[in-house]
């Protein structure tokens, strides 16, 4: 699998649902899966006004690209995949994942796997903010796993 | 010398704002650099989970920090 199968990146704009789902088709595939994940209004209790997303950049752009390339090897897949920094209202897109293969089941395992992925490894942080005007940073993934042997 | 440590997520609430300068000793491993932030914070609990990273890897505890690159020391992630 070639590098030009997969990409990533870090965006400080809206993102592009859409122009990912056209890089990852190809006449061969039968499947292209999305996946969206959105700022939510409410969290433990509390009512969501917007999310505040933090990032190393240039190592989080490394990592995207990486998680990407590694989802459309593991699969036989295209994968693309983009993240927003910044703060979104509650609503927007906060990652975009799309998937193309020839196969339903490797799109749907490779979003599914991606997603997971930056959960667990991707250098971005979310700040929460509340109809009561407090925030907080939620909890997450030491990247301790991360670390080179 | 002195080396700017950029700090992410909930460290830049930790009173320092989003970077520290810490005189860092040629050759010194991540977790000696890690351990002056920590007193820099005001205490090591702040960087529980934290690791320091440069903007293309995350160091190793034991690894030397490298010259001529960005180091930040990164909180545990939440993305998504």
């Amino acid at each position: 699998m070639s590098e030009a199968e997969s990409r990533g990146a870090i965006l400080r704009e809206p993102l592009r649902p859409e122009g990912l789902e056209a890089f990852v088709s190809r006449p061969g595939h039968g499947a292209v899966a999305s996946f969206l994940g959105t700022v939510r209004d409410n969290h433990e209790g509390k009512t969501v006004s917007a999310v505040t997303y933090d990032a190393f950049e240039p190592l989080a752009a490394k990592v995207l690209g990486e998680i990407a390339a590694e989802a459309a090897s593991r699969f036989g897949a295209r994968v693309a995949a983009e993240h927003r920094m910044g703060r979104l209202a509650v609503g927007e897109a906060s990652v975009a994942i799309a998937a193309g293969s020839p196969h339903r089941e490797a799109a749907f395992d490779a979003c599914r796997w991606a997603i997971e992925e930056i959960k667990r490894r991707l250098p971005v942080w979310k700040r929460e903010h509340y109809d009561d005007g407090e925030s907080a940073w939620l909890p997450g993934c030491s990247l301790k796993h991360s670390e080179r042997p | 010398m002195m080396r700017r440590i950029e700090l992410y997520g909930r460290l830049r609430d930790a009173g320092a704002g989003d970077s520290v300068e810490l005189d860092v000793r040629p050759g010194a491993a991540a977790a000696e650099v890690l351990e002056s932030l920590g007193r820099a914070l005001g205490g090591a609990g702040v960087l529980a989970g934290a690791v320091l990273a440069t903007d293309s890897a995350v160091l190793s505890s034991s690894e030397p920090v490298p010259e001529g690159c960005r180091l930040a020391a990164l909180p545990p992630v939440c993305g998504g």
